[in-house]
């Protein structure tokens, strides 16, 4: 009897959940008081641009972005609830093809710059039309859009920057090769 | 397409979409525009304090992470001798009830006789669980307040107050001065609970703004002792019940008095 083979190998699922609750972790233990929207994106985009960057598939970071989203969810580290699911998503969605775009070459600065900062953006324009969704005017959310769009750019983008490092670490260690992801 | 390339169109592409919200942002208000604010029906507190309502100080702070100015754009001032009362407005600016939520804001009416020297407004919005107290913004950007400055005869003394120690948890518990308070079990204390949970928490969530087109809140400065000002919030949880801080910066005379009513305004 033929199996089909898993699209994710189990060291890929092991790898990318682990990246899912780094994120709810990292939520949950730094609270930096920097009061800027969009600062907790420094965080926030690391471990799905590592997972994304080491397993190097289609979906990785929709993956992500799901067992984060359902573990924020849970634990309700937002007063959207079950609808943090759709913020994470579009985290690890962006991120995804971000990825695909620069031939999953995410430990390169500048692609680890944009795929931080769009997905940061994602997150933040996700935010938005749900907070929109629930019935807040618009005219309410986008006073200051302007600001926080550049705020959520900067600091995803730095994220970015500090994921594209550790990859590079670890691909020049050798703790993974071009083979393995 | 080569990865150079690549990179430099998603830059194009996101350097687009920032500008595409900047300009969003500029002309927002008149690509959306809001009908025009409803007053609900009904005053939600309409209330005359007398210098008996100033419970603390003489003090240079009001509560937050670390002790904040009250002056609207000043730290704290060891020199400055300020007595606070705490008013609960029975009000927030999602909602005149506290437990319907309705976008809007708390438009604040107040008549002051014989004000001697400055007045300062400043608000609170109390919160749940492990999210802090609301306020509006001390210093820097976007920091706003309201400031009437009086004539009146010199006052003597404020025997009612006393200094409100600085708490080295952050967290504050004040008496308020008011006694029409929402029919609910909670609200019928007299007493309510600030929490602080890093520096700057909290502060920018709440606006005063003379005039609800700019609903970030300014600076106001008056010597209009009759007016009327707005308490506006902007991001997911301006808390569940609002409180008025005012401050004047002497002892004020037998016949001060300050009248303030609140009403919900919903945003349109």
């Amino acid at each position: 009897m033929a199996f089909k083979k898993p699209y994710f190998s189990l060291y890929e699922i092991a790898l990318l959940s682990l990246c899912a609750a780094l994120i709810v972790v990292l939520n949950t233990t730094f609270t930096l008081p920097l009061n800027i929207p969009g600062h907790t994106g420094i965080y926030w985009v690391v471990p799905v641009i590592i997972g994304v960057g080491i397993v190097k598939k289609p979906g990785a970071g929709t993956y992500i972005g799901l067992i984060s989203g359902i573990l924020a969810s849970l634990f309700g580290l937002n007063t959207l609830h079950i609808l943090n699911l759709f913020i994470y998503l579009a985290l690890g969605m962006t991120i995804d093809l971000s990825g695909l775009l620069f031939f999953y070459r995410l430990d390169h600065p500048a692609a680890g710059f944009i795929a931080g900062a769009a997905g940061n953006l994602a997150k933040m324009v996700v935010n938005y039309l749900l907070q929109s969704f629930l019935g807040i005017p618009a005219v309410f959310i986008i006073i200051g859009i302007g600001t926080a769009s550049i705020t959520h750019f900067i600091f995803g983008g730095i994220g970015g920057i500090i994921a594209a490092l550790v990859l590079s670490r670890l691909h020049k260690a050798g703790v993974i090769t071009p083979d393995e992801s | 397409m080569e990865f150079r390339t690549r990179v430099g169109i998603a830059f194009v592409l996101i350097g687009c979409f920032l500008g595409g919200m900047v300009v969003l942002d500029t002309f927002g208000e008149t690509i959306f525009p809001g009908t025009a604010a409803v007053i609900t029906p009904g005053t939600l507190i309409d209330q005359v304090f007398t210098k008996a309502g100033f419970l603390y100080g003489p003090q240079a702070w009001r509560p937050g992470y670390s002790p904040l100015g009250i002056y609207p754009g000043r730290e704290a001032l060891d020199n400055e001798t300020w007595y606070l009362m705490f008013v609960d407005l029975n009000a927030t600016p999602v909602s005149g009830d506290p437990n319907v939520k309705r976008i809007g804001s708390v438009r604040l009416t107040y008549n002051v006789t014989d004000l001697d020297g400055r007045a300062v407004f400043a608000v609170y919005g109390l919160t749940t669980g492990t999210i802090p107290t609301r306020t509006n913004r001390q210093t820097g950007y976007n920091n706003c307040g309201y400031v009437v400055t009086g004539k009146g005869t010199a006052g003597g003394s404020m025997p009612a107050a006393t200094p409100l120690p600085v708490s080295g948890s952050h967290q504050y518990t004040v008496a308020i001065s008011n006694n029409q308070l929402a029919d609910s079990d909670d609200m019928m204390s007299t007493s309510r609970h600030f929490f602080f949970n890093q520096p700057g928490s909290g502060e920018g969530a709440l606006h005063i703004t003379p005039n609800l087109a700019k609903r970030m809140g300014t600076v106001t400065e008056t010597t209009d002792l009759n007016g009327t000002f707005y308490v506006t919030a902007t991001g997911t949880d301006p808390g569940n019940d609002l409180l008025l801080m005012v401050a004047v910066d002497r002892p004020q005379p037998d016949d001060f008095a300050l009248r303030v009513r609140t009403e919900f305004v919903r945003a349109g």
